[in-house]
């Protein structure tokens, strides 16, 4: 899946609490199903991005042609399996930055614990609040 | 065989008349296909009727059939009485029973002749043409009459079903008449020597062309009857659904939630069945439709309610009740359940809409009831959801409240607090009090502020934060808004020369675009010089509505009326809006001089606004200023202008007067 270079890319970048809205624990389980079922969404929507999790925070990139991309927004504004959802950045762009990935997930609290990432991963969370372009950058760099 | 071709006409007729009423009740192109069908019923009877009885009239001379022009008068038929049974549906009336009537009579006469063409005899063939005269008028004439009721078996108020059969009738009549009639102007002498008596062949082959077409009116009148089913089941279900459910969303509409509502009380049994009402309004809402317009405003609500569905999961009883007003019956939950449910709907509303590039950022604010908890019947517990909702509302948006008595008392209490604001400006219970402001160098009164009082029959004074914001969500800031204004103008026109006035505007006032006429009748009607008059506005009132609010002030600014901008240093001051507005004067919060001396953090933001007025050329006023410490710290700081209970109360025009003309005798002595 390449970048298509005529038609402009949408990316939206927010972030949320692994925490669903009605009950606290959201099991490693629900997680590979979130992943799972937004992978299968996305590549029939070419639709691509990154889903990272540090510590309790997701931070997800999506991009794609405006009207599957805010179709994949507006159904991860429909899952109540995460809460305290901000919006943080959408732009528009002339390519993808993620062309390669139908949903990159990274986490923070995987097995063994891979302390070079995670140092990576928490730096992405600090840049996100204040610097989103350079928190983009970092994640291009990391999935490097 | 008579008796055959009677039954063929019977049941062919029965059909055609049933198929031609649906052909009147159709518009357009189904209108067409209905005609057809009908055509194709109409002639094939027609024709097999006459066939059949010619199979069973006995020449005195050999007969044969032309296949050619028999296939011909089968095709004049259903064309001919097609275009009769188009023209019959048209929109006038009367033309449509002549026009209509006659070719459908005309066809039938057209048919039987082209028939009797198509018979050959070897023999000598006469026509007596008075019976032919008379089987067209007679024809032409049932056709009339059936086409006459068949219109009106359409009409409300008729009984339909006899109506119709007479149409049958007289469509028989038609058919029998002009073949009997026509038979008897059709006369053959035998030729001496050739043979009587049919050709069997071409008698076998009739029979059968007949057979077919009787088998093609049986089954369009079948195939017609099962589409009509079919189709009046489908109509049905979608008459319902469209008077059951919300166009727009899909969800149910309030008729449909009354119901439901009136069922879940019905079913459940009083206190062991829980059963809520949980109320949704948007809030910020109204934004998005004045500013992207009513088609957006409709997609964003598709939106709502798919992420309402989503939400509520199965139990689907999810209802629109207003532009931006959604209710859901919950029945099978507990209370935790239905703040889990209300939770989880406050949060993913307030998820950003993303439609076509624009971000929408709204909220929801929830109220929530329990039946024959918190309401014993239907409109008890909509009432005291709708209370809950309120309260929400009330407390900052984006929040959901579970029904409580005591909400029911506050809202009695501001419903009377309402009324009694209606009525308070008719009845002269507000009044306007004035408090002096004074030079800070020299000590003289340069104008004074004018505040707003409502003295309450029975409650009182009512002081202006209790009853401001009421009239500006109830629409009546404008009214008590301009009658403030006027009473200033013309209390203030007693005063001397020098002393000006100054009024607050809300900053619903501002958002009026009428605001500025007003001001402008007001100055002319009580001659007060503009120069005099100064309005006070906050900086909420500028946050938001920008560019109304520069083009009203503005306007306001040019007509030479002052512009202060008062409570400065508590809000979200941007020091934006001081370079952008035409703001002359600066009016710090009573707040930061009540603290002088103890708090040294305000007098510091006191000496540094005084410093910002100075660089920006505006006046510095200072408010609630109530010692004489306060009051030389602010004239030292660089206030121009001071105002507080050091100086003077509030007090009427009247007060003032008196006590200008005192100091101004005490000044003269
Ligand atoms: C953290 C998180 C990330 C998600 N990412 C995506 C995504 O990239 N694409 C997508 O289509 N849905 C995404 N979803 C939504 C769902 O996982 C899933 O795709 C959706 O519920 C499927 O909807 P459907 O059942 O209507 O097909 C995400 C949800 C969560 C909680």
């Amino acid at each position: 899946m390449s970048g298509n270079q005529a038609t402009p890319v949408l990316r939206i970048l927010y972030r949320s609490k692994a925490h669903p809205i009605r009950n606290t624990a959201l099991s490693h389980r629900a997680i590979e199903e979130i992943v799972a079922a937004s992978r299968r969404r996305n590549l029939a929507d070419r639709v691509t991005g990154v889903l990272l999790k540090v510590e309790d925070t997701f931070i997800q990139v999506i991009e794609g042609e405006q009207g599957p991309t805010e179709a994949a927004f507006e159904r991860i504004c429909c899952d109540e399996r995460h809460s305290g959802l901000v919006l943080v950045d959408m732009t528009t762009a002339n390519h993808r930055l993620f062309p390669a990935w139908s949903m990159a997930y990274v986490a923070s609290d995987e097995l063994p614990p891979r302390l070079q990432i995670n140092v990576k991963l928490k730096t992405i969370a600090i840049a996100i609040e204040t610097r989103p372009d350079t928190a983009l950058e970092q994640m291009q760099t990391l999935l490097e | 065989m008579t008796a055959l071709a009677a039954v063929m006409c019977a049941i062919g007729s029965a059909i055609t008349v049933r198929l031609w009423t649906r052909t009147l009740q159709a518009t357009g192109r189904m209108r067409i296909d209905w005609a057809f069908l009908t055509s194709v019923t109409a002639g094939a009877a027609i024709w097999a009727t006459h066939f059949i009885a010619m199979l069973g009239y006995d020449p005195p001379a050999a007969a044969t059939f032309d296949p050619q022009l028999t296939i011909i008068s089968i095709l004049i038929a259903i064309l001919g009485t097609g275009i009769g049974f188009y023209l019959s549906a048209m929109r006038r009336k009367g033309m449509a029973w002549l026009l209509g009537g006659s070719t459908i009579g005309l066809s039938i006469a057209a048919m039987h002749y082209v028939g009797m063409f198509a018979y050959r005899v070897d023999g000598i063939v006469t026509w007596n043409d008075g019976y032919i005269a008379l089987s067209l008028a007679g024809s032409i004439g049932l056709s009339l009459v059936a086409t006459k009721f068949v219109l009106a078996s359409l009409d409300e108020g008729r009984d339909r079903r006899a109506t119709r059969l007479l149409s049958i009738g007289f469509l028989i009549a038609a058919i029998v008449t002009l073949h009997f009639t026509g038979m008897t102007a059709f006369h053959v002498s035998p030729i001496a020597g050739f043979s009587a008596g049919a050709d069997s062949e071409a008698f076998g082959a009739m029979a059968l062309a007949i057979a077919t077409a009787a088998l093609i009116i049986v089954f369009t009148g079948l195939s017609s009857h099962l589409i009509d089913n079919d189709t009046r089941a489908a109509q049905q279900r979608e008459l319902e659904h469209i008077a059951n459910h919300d166009e727009l969303t899909g969800l149910w509409n309030r008729r449909r939630f009354s119901a439901g509502l009136a069922e879940a009380f019905e079913t459940r049994e009083a206190g062991i069945d829980p059963l809520f009402l949980v109320m949704i309004d948007l809030d910020r809402f109204k934004s998005v439709n004045d500013t992207l317009g009513h088609g957006f405003g409709d997609r964003v609500l598709e939106m709502v309610a798919n992420r309402l569905r989503k939400i509520v999961g199965r139990e689907r009883r999810i209802a629109r009740i207003g532009g931006d007003e959604f209710a859901i019956l919950v029945t099978d939950a507990t209370e935790e359940d239905v703040a889990d449910l209300c939770r989880c709907l406050v949060e993913v509303m307030s998820r950003a809409v993303v439609v076509d590039g624009h971000v929408i950022e709204m909220g929801t604010s929830i109220g929530a009831a329990q039946a024959f908890r918190d309401g014993a019947s239907r409109d008890e517990l909509v009432q005291n959801a709708d209370i809950a909702l309120y309260a929400a509302k009330a407390e900052g948006r984006c929040c959901f409240r579970f029904y409580v008595s005591e909400m029911s008392q506050n809202v009695q209490l501001r419903r009377t607090l309402e009324t009694d604001l209606r009525r308070a400006l008719g009845r002269g219970e507000l009044a306007v009090q004035y408090q002096p402001q004074v030079d800070a160098k020299t000590g003289a009164y340069t104008g004074a502020e004018a505040l707003l009082r409502w003295y309450h029959p029975e409650k009182g004074l009512i002081p202006p934060t209790d009853f401001i914001p009421l009239a500006e969500e109830i629409g009546l800031i404008n009214a008590i808004g301009t009658w403030v204004l006027r009473q200033a103008c013309l209390e203030a026109t007693n005063w001397p020369r020098h002393m000006g006035v100054a009024v607050n505007l809300s900053p619903v006032q501002i958002m009026d675009r009428r605001l500025l006429r007003s001001i402008k009748t007001i100055l002319s009607e009580t001659g007060l010089d503009p120069k005099r008059l100064e309005l006070e506005i906050t900086e909420t009132a500028l946050l938001g509505n920008d560019e109304q609010a520069l083009a009203t002030l503005s306007a306001i600014s040019d007509f030479g009326v002052a512009i202060a901008l008062d409570d400065f240093g508590t809000g979200y001051s941007s020091l934006s809006y001081l370079h952008r507005f035409p703001i002359d004067r600066i009016k710090i919060d009573r707040s930061f001089l009540q603290s002088i001396p103890e708090d040294s953090d305000s007098a510091t933001i006191v000496q540094a606004i005084t410093r910002l007025g100075a660089n920006l050329g505006m006046k510095v006023t200072a408010e609630g200023i109530e010692t004489e410490v306060q009051q030389r710290f602010a004239s030292n700081a660089g206030c121009d202008t001071l105002q507080g209970y050091f100086f003077s109360r509030p007090v009427t025009s009247a007060q003032l007067m008196s006590v200008l003309e005192t100091t101004l005798r005490a000044g003269a002595a």
